[in-house]
């Protein structure tokens, strides 16, 4: 079933400024995140084709892997969020990504590294505690979710390191089992 | 072969004003108009009609296209009216042999020359931009609409590897264009 889809771009409150749109781009302690060039399409491929995107329904093929880098970076154009390759020492690792669009009921945080062997060091916390921070702050969201699959334990522990609380009344996309994990301004958690 | 340009001139569309149009960069409130397209029963030379999230991640890739590679679709709005009217431009997803250029009018927009007026000033930019000597059409060959387009445009079928195995290959002579 087609989920309903609101024809609005999502966070657009008064008084608050949004920047980091046309380029976005942020130093962290250990790696710059920007926006995806095309150089970094072998890496997001070749993750998106393997059994490690097996929580994001794959693995998949490589017209669809196509597909889905243009998309992240197009949300940036449509929406003024979207996917950024995370880079240590100038060398794509991973992406994180605020999406949105009818596929999701609301923005969502996401976040994957390419290589297991960039895991268990802190690398996708530090990239989606950055985004998480923009995307409530100058983004001006007032919440976003990351929907995340109940057999990914991984992404659960991070989702819950980075404040997440399990909200099982939200919207789920598709119909595949879905935890919802959210993520509210500071100011409106209290 | 024709081959995507080296730095990414244009990371999102310029824009281009012709007789009755203007064209750039597509926003998100096209999208309930590639939508409709989309999911009718017009977009059967495209694989169509398509659900709601297959048209989003369509028109979402394509508009990926500009920072990625330096082209893409324009949107095109009339000029007098601002009402939009379609898009045309010029797309490579995966398994595209080369850069084609590609169009799409709303219903209402349709007969009136819309295509072939966005297409002439797409493929007058892309010889500007990038110097190719040729740009191509994949087309459905039961689409008579577009291959009828594709030849007003001067397009001459040429024995050449298309998106599909069954597309005919209509080739833009550009370099008579300055």
């Amino acid at each position: 079933m087609t989920p309903a889809f609101s024809a609005k771009i999502p966070g657009t409150p008064s008084g608050r400024v949004s920047t980091h749109t046309h380029n976005p781009s942020f130093s962290t302690k250990r790696l710059i995140l920007r926006l995806p060039v095309i150089a970094d399409f072998p890496a997001y491929r070749d993750f998106v084709t393997s059994p490690r995107a097996m929580f994001m329904g794959g693995p998949h093929d490589a017209a669809k892997s196509w597909d889905w880098f243009c998309y992240d970076v197009a949300q940036w154009a449509l929406l003024r969020l979207g996917g950024l390759t995370i880079t240590l020492a100038g060398k794509p690792i991973g992406q994180v990504a605020v999406c949105y669009g009818p596929n999701f009921p609301e923005p969502e945080l996401g976040w994957f590294l390419f290589d297991a062997a960039h895991e268990h060091q802190g690398f996708a916390f530090e990239a989606a505690s950055t985004l998480r921070d923009w995307a409530l702050g100058l983004r001006g969201l007032d919440t976003i979710v990351s929907y995340i699959d109940p057999a990914n334990a991984g992404s659960i522990r991070l989702a819950t390191r980075l404040g997440g609380i399990l909200d099982p009344k939200a919207a789920t996309p598709g119909n595949a089992p879905c935890l919802t994990y959210r993520f509210a301004a500071p100011q409106e958690i209290s | 072969m024709i081959a995507r340009p080296q730095h990414i001139a244009h990371a999102s569309a310029p824009v281009l004003q012709t007789e009755r149009l203007t064209m750039r960069m597509p926003r998100f409130d096209d999208f309930a108009h590639r939508l409709t397209f989309l999911a009718s029963t017009r977009a059967e030379f495209e694989g169509g009609p398509y659900d709601t999230l297959t048209a989003w991640r369509i028109f979402a890739s394509e508009v990926g296209q500009w920072p990625l590679m330096g082209f893409g679709p324009f949107s095109m709005d009339d000029s007098k009216t601002g009402a939009y009217l379609g898009e045309v431009g010029i797309y490579q997803p995966q398994g595209y042999p080369e850069p084609e250029l590609g169009w799409f009018v709303t219903e209402a927009a349709e007969g009136k020359g819309i295509a072939a007026e966005g297409a002439k000033a797409v493929l007058l930019w892309a010889r500007q931009s990038f110097g190719w000597d040729h740009v191509d059409n994949y087309i459905d060959p039961l689409n008579a609409r577009s291959i009828a387009l594709a030849q007003r445009l001067g397009g001459r079928q040429v024995a050449a590897p298309g998106a599909d195995p069954t597309d005919m290959v209509m080739r833009h002579d550009l370099r008579s264009l300055a």
